[in-house]
């Protein structure tokens, strides 16, 4: 059954440590398991992984750049913990079963310097036998895939890169070479014609020539891939069994996705299936090497152990004196050294895996040269001990019984010597370390053999003679240096890979320090940072508030406009409406502009100009005088800057627009049929009037007298025309223009129209006085009825302004002089009446608005002096009577 | 198994400080990103190879016995086997993006929207739709807060891969967006990180 996958997304800081903190546990966990020796090689693998992933991690953080607050003690702190290793593996190597530590306490040496230079050398030593022992296990590993590479006839890198697939999906990797084999025996039947695998190849649809020539993995590829696609649950579980025995089912996760597990197998393991494919049959045998070759070492140190004790006890106290100040340092020196060793691990593991397999060879050969040159050297000893006169010196000075236990002596610390040596200087990277030990050893050994002697309570000189002899034996004995095993070469060899790892874990662990300073200012940059952040956000937020309630008190003033507009609208009635915002406006401005063409703009032009010249007055002027759209939009008072020509000529019709709405058009209806008509009317009803007139006059002399007056009255003759219809024409054009232009009024048209009516109707309402004087006006009348008995043809009749009022004044005489004699009927008021109610019938007033009462009163008034005017001057040629 | 990425921990608490809001805030909003980029990065199948595998089957069991496809066979059983295609590439095809679901699952059971194709959403089993593929859960520790997000889906080998990839291309986002300057202003964190000031 697949696993869940679960990932966890956050955590924040303390997470992060978390993270850390695990991985280093992991870290210590592995070195504890390194120490039982109970580590596989997955095992090893995985954390190889991890550790690279953590110190992935860290380069990943400095590579960000960001430095982040808290990073740098991070750093620090893995750095200590990578040099802490060392630390955490003292207890551990407590636990170890052949660690120096726990020789040495079980011989008894308690001496404190010994303890304190044994540990030192311990955690070195536990450190580097810790990827040591993972090198064991990867000999292990190449052994065992050698012997299944042997069984399956796979190579030792496919068969690794199976097993980590079969891992991955949930399957044991020791599945792999049974698995394997069921399905090589279940091929061979089949070959051979079994009735079964022949028809379970059959159903599968697999030909044997398909699966020659490959190798067992793409075999198992194929049967795989060919499974998969089976639908039916339970013919593929049948399938899987009929190949791989009755473990098939629970192959059936990697077999579902066969090829996509082995890739990612393969991504996993990087290069480690080549170094197996080439390194497995060498690991192998090494492997079995080893196995020997341990047990040999083992007898050798018990064999050592149990006759050396009480020399070491001897020994271990005369180490009480050394400075240990100087060696402390030089073992601190190799601990840094095997900490830059194990960074510079981390970063290829691979490459250290080769050099500790270059280590353990040279191991191998040097332990190896080691116990055959000791061995030979303290033969040597005994044998040279003979040829001197050592044990004759010390048995005639201390006496026979002490012969054997000096020599003993003598005899065993050559050998701690020469093992404590061999033992550190093999070690890889120890040399300095056994080197500087051989020196101090060297020299407590001199101390000590004179403390022995001087306790044993000898004489300077017989001291000196055994000493002399000591050293005699000594110098002929050969101190066997012989590289039976060729371990020099494997040694340089070792040396020169150690050294790159160990320069490549100096500079990362330089490197984490350099940047320890760089990321404190980083840290310290980003913190400052972060705090202007959060400033610029209080001030953001501060900024959004204030900006919140500008946008409320704008959308509160646009909203009141809106109103205002809406109120001005109602009450100057004009063109907006309550739907029609100052938004809209805009939007159609802007939608007007944008679908102007270059054709429209011009036609605009000339029609403003034209609607500018048709308004008159002033605007005419500014229309005449206009000659590009910005001078027009200047004059009208619209603001130019930066605003395109089609957007000028849009907001000048907008203004003419506005120009001529705003004054309130008095639509006055003048009817000049109407008008003509009752004209006309008064016309026929004067000359009624007049033929209703009795004229019954001399008129002859009066005539004669009033042309003789007229002629003096008129110098100037004054043409009259009595043809009403043209009078009437000519009044209606003198209306006409005088109405062309709107006339604003301010007052309510009824009111308006009504003044109007009163004011006539009272100037019409009242006779018209007439009064003339009778003689003359006799005379006159009679002249004048005779005239006009005359008048046969139109008669043109010129007076003297100046004179006709002496005229008429004439004509009033003679009309008083006629007396009785003449009778005139002259119905005056229905006259008058009549014309009144003629000019009533004539003018139709429609004033829609309240204002220009005072103007149209005035033309009235006018038109109404005139009426009288002319009345006026048809008065005096009335008849006498009719002024009765 | 499990999937870490200790960058993208790391670029959390960067955009916090920089944009001012709560760890909380940056990690939902993230997961939603991370979320929505793992359901595209996860494979489905493909309509083509959805028919043209069904079609290839060799062999089909009808009315309990197995035809070889390639036999002649009665019309009645010939149109069953027309009719069993059929019915399986319907099947097969409504449970088409169930993998990229399991993202959109996981989301949900959290309450992130996240956005998806409309045959993701739609995708389901001849049983019904299946939740218990994904799931996630909110931890907090005081200031701290995780979203641990759980997909058992995992027999659909893309599904690692997408998460992986989600994660890594978020921590990808953040670096670029550090060497652009981005988080000086809070203006350009809310425009390349909408999600940070949208409740």
């Amino acid at each position: 059954m697949s696993e869940t996958l679960e990932v966890k997304i956050g955590a924040s800081d303390a997470g992060l440590e978390a993270t850390l903190k695990t991985v280093q546990s992991e870290l210590a966990r592995l070195d504890t398991k390194i120490k039982g020796g109970d580590l596989s090689f997955k095992e090893l693998d995985q954390t190889m992984r991890k550790i690279a992933q953590t110190e992935g991690l860290e380069k990943k953080l400095q590579a960000m750049g960001t430095g982040a607050a808290g990073t740098s003690p991070k750093i620090d702190a893995l750095g200590g913990d990578l040099k802490a290793m060392g630390a955490k593996a003292e207890d551990a190597g407590e636990k170890g079963n052949l660690g120096l530590g726990k020789i040495g306490i079980a011989a008894g040496v308690a001496g404190a310097a010994v303890k304190i230079g044994m540990k030192a050398v311990e955690l070195a030593t536990d450190a580097a036998r810790a990827v040591v022992d993972q090198f064991g296990a990867a000999i292990d590993l190449g052994g065992k895939l050698n012997d299944l590479s042997s069984r399956t006839g796979e190579s030792a890198g496919n068969l690794l890169i199976l097993e980590r697939a079969f891992t991955n999906t949930g399957v044991s990797a020791d599945a792999v070479g049974s698995s394997m084999n069921k399905m090589q025996k279940f091929m061979v039947d089949a070959a051979q014609g079994g009735a079964a695998q022949s028809d379970a190849m059959s159903r599968l649809g697999i030909t044997m020539g398909e699966l020659s020539g490959k190798t067992p993995t793409e075999q198992m590829g194929v049967f795989a891939q060919r499974i998969s696609s089976i639908q039916d649950p339970a013919q593929r579980a049948e399938a899987a069994m009929s190949i791989f025995g009755k473990s098939g089912g629970e192959l059936l996760p990697i077999l579902q996705n066969f090829s996509g597990e082995i890739e990612g197998a393969k991504d996993q393991l990087g290069g480690l299936p080549g170094v197996m494919d080439r390194s497995a049959a060498a690991f192998d045998g090494v492997g079995d090497n080893m196995a020997a070759l341990n047990n040999k070492v083992l007898e050798f140190a018990a064999g050592f152990l149990e006759s050396a004790l009480p020399a070491l006890n001897a020994f271990t106290s005369a180490l009480s004196g050394v400075d240990a100040a100087g060696w402390g340092q030089a073992t601190m020196d190799i601990i840094v050294r095997m900490a830059d060793r194990l960074i510079g691990a981390f970063n290829d593991p691979i490459a250290t895996i080769q050099a500790y397999g270059t280590s353990f060879e040279v191991a191998v050969k040097t332990f190896g040269n080691a116990f055959f040159n000791t061995s030979s050297t303290v033969i040597d000893f005994l044998v040279k001990s003979m040829e001197t006169n050592l044990a004759s010196a010390i048995t005639s000075y201390l006496g026979g019984a002490l012969t054997d236990a000096a020599l003993t002596f003598g005899r065993h610390i050559t050998e701690s010597l020469m093992t404590f040596s061999a033992a550190i200087s093999e070690l890889p990277g120890f040399k300095a370390a056994g080197d500087k030990m051989f020196e101090v050893l060297d020299a407590a050994n001199t101390k000590l053999g004179e403390a022995q002697i001087a306790n044993m309570g000898a004489t300077a000189e017989a001291a000196a003679k055994v000493t002399e002899e000591f050293d005699k034996t000594a110098s002929k004995t050969r101190v066997f240096k012989e590289d039976f095993f060729g371990a020099e070469e494997a040694t340089k060899r070792m040396n020169e890979e150690m050294d790159a790892i160990e320069a490549s874990g100096k500079e990362t662990r330089e490197n984490f320090i350099g940047s320890e300073s760089s990321s404190s200012n980083t840290a310290s940059n980003i913190f400052n940072a972060a705090n202007n952040s959060q400033v610029a956000a209080i001030n953001f937020d501060s900024v959004n508030s204030s900006a919140f309630n500008s946008l409320e008190h704008v959308k509160k003033a646009a909203s009141n406009s809106v109103d205002i507009e809406k109120s001005w609208a109602k009450v100057a009635g004009s063109a907006y409406t309550a739907e029609q915002s100052t938004y809209g406006a805009q939007a159609a401005m802007a939608k007007a502009v944008r679908e102007m063409t270059d054709k429209d703009l011009g036609k605009l032009f000339t029609q403003a100009r034209q609607d500018l010249r048709d308004m008159g007055g002033d605007m005419k002027t500014v229309g005449d005088e206009a000659r590009n759209i910005p001078q027009l939009a200047e004059a009208l008072g619209i603001e130019t800057a930066g605003k395109s020509a089609k957007q000028m000529i849009y907001e000048i019709g907008q203004e003419i627009k506005v120009i001529s709405n705003s004054p309130i058009e008095i639509n006055i209806k003048f009817s000049p049929e109407v008008f003509a008509a009752g004209l006309e009317s008064l016309r026929t009803d004067a000359t009624n009037a007049f033929q209703q007139v009795p004229l019954n006059l001399d008129a002859a002399k009066s005539i004669a007298e009033q042309a003789l007056a007229a002629s003096d009255g008129f110098k100037n003759p004054i043409p009259l025309n009595l043809k009403g219809y043209e009078s009437i024409a000519d009044a209606r054009k003198s209306a006409e223009d005088n109405f062309a232009n709107a006339i604003p009024l301010t007052l309510s048209g009824d009111s308006a129209a009504n003044e109007v009516l009163g004011v006539v109707q009272n100037r019409l309402s009242t006779v018209i006085p007439l009064s003339l004087d009778g003689e003359g006006a006799d005379s006159t009348i009679g002249n004048l009825a005779s005239g006009l008995n005359n008048l046969g043809t139109p008669v043109n009749l010129s007076l003297d302004g100046s004179s006709a009022s002496n005229a008429v004044g004439f004509v009033q005489t003679d009309i008083t002089n006629l007396g009785a004699q003449q009778k005139i009927n002259l119905d005056g008021a229905n006259a008058i009446t009549s014309i009144r109610d003629d000019l009533k019938s004539g003018i139709e007033l429609d004033v829609s608005a309240k204002s220009g009462v005072s103007g149209i009163l005035s033309d009235l008034k006018t038109l109404v002096s005139d009426i009288k005017t002319l009345v006026g001057k048809i008065e005096p040629k009335l008849p006498v009577a009719a002024l009765i | 198994m499990s999937v870490a990425n200790l960058g993208l921990m790391r670029a959390f608490d960067e955009i916090a400080k920089a944009a001012g809001v709560t760890y909380k805030e940056v990690v939902r909003s993230e997961a939603a990103k991370i979320l929505e980029a793992a359901s595209r990065n996860t494979l489905a199948a493909q309509v083509q190879l959805i028919e043209k595998n069904v079609k290839a089957a060799p062999r089909r069991k009808l009315n309990g016995k197995l035809y070889k496809m390639s036999w002649k066979m009665p019309d009645a059983v010939w149109a069953m086997a027309q009719a069993q295609i059929a019915a399986s590439i319907k099947r097969r095809k409504a449970s088409r993006g169930l993998a990229k679901k399991s993202w959109i699952q996981v989301a949900q059971s959290i309450g992130i929207s996240v956005s998806a194709p409309g045959y993701v959403e739609s995708a389901t089993t001849k049983n019904g739709d299946y939740p218990g593929d994904g799931k996630a859960t909110e931890e907090s520790n005081g200031s701290d807060f995780a979203i641990v997000l759980r997909n058992s889906r995992t027999y659909s080998p893309s599904v690692f891969d997408a998460i992986r990839k989600a994660m890594n291309g978020r921590e990808k986002f953040f670096r670029e967006n550090l060497k652009l300057g981005v988080f000086k202003s809070i203006e350009t964190i809310a425009a390349r990180y909408p999600g940070l000031y949208t409740k």
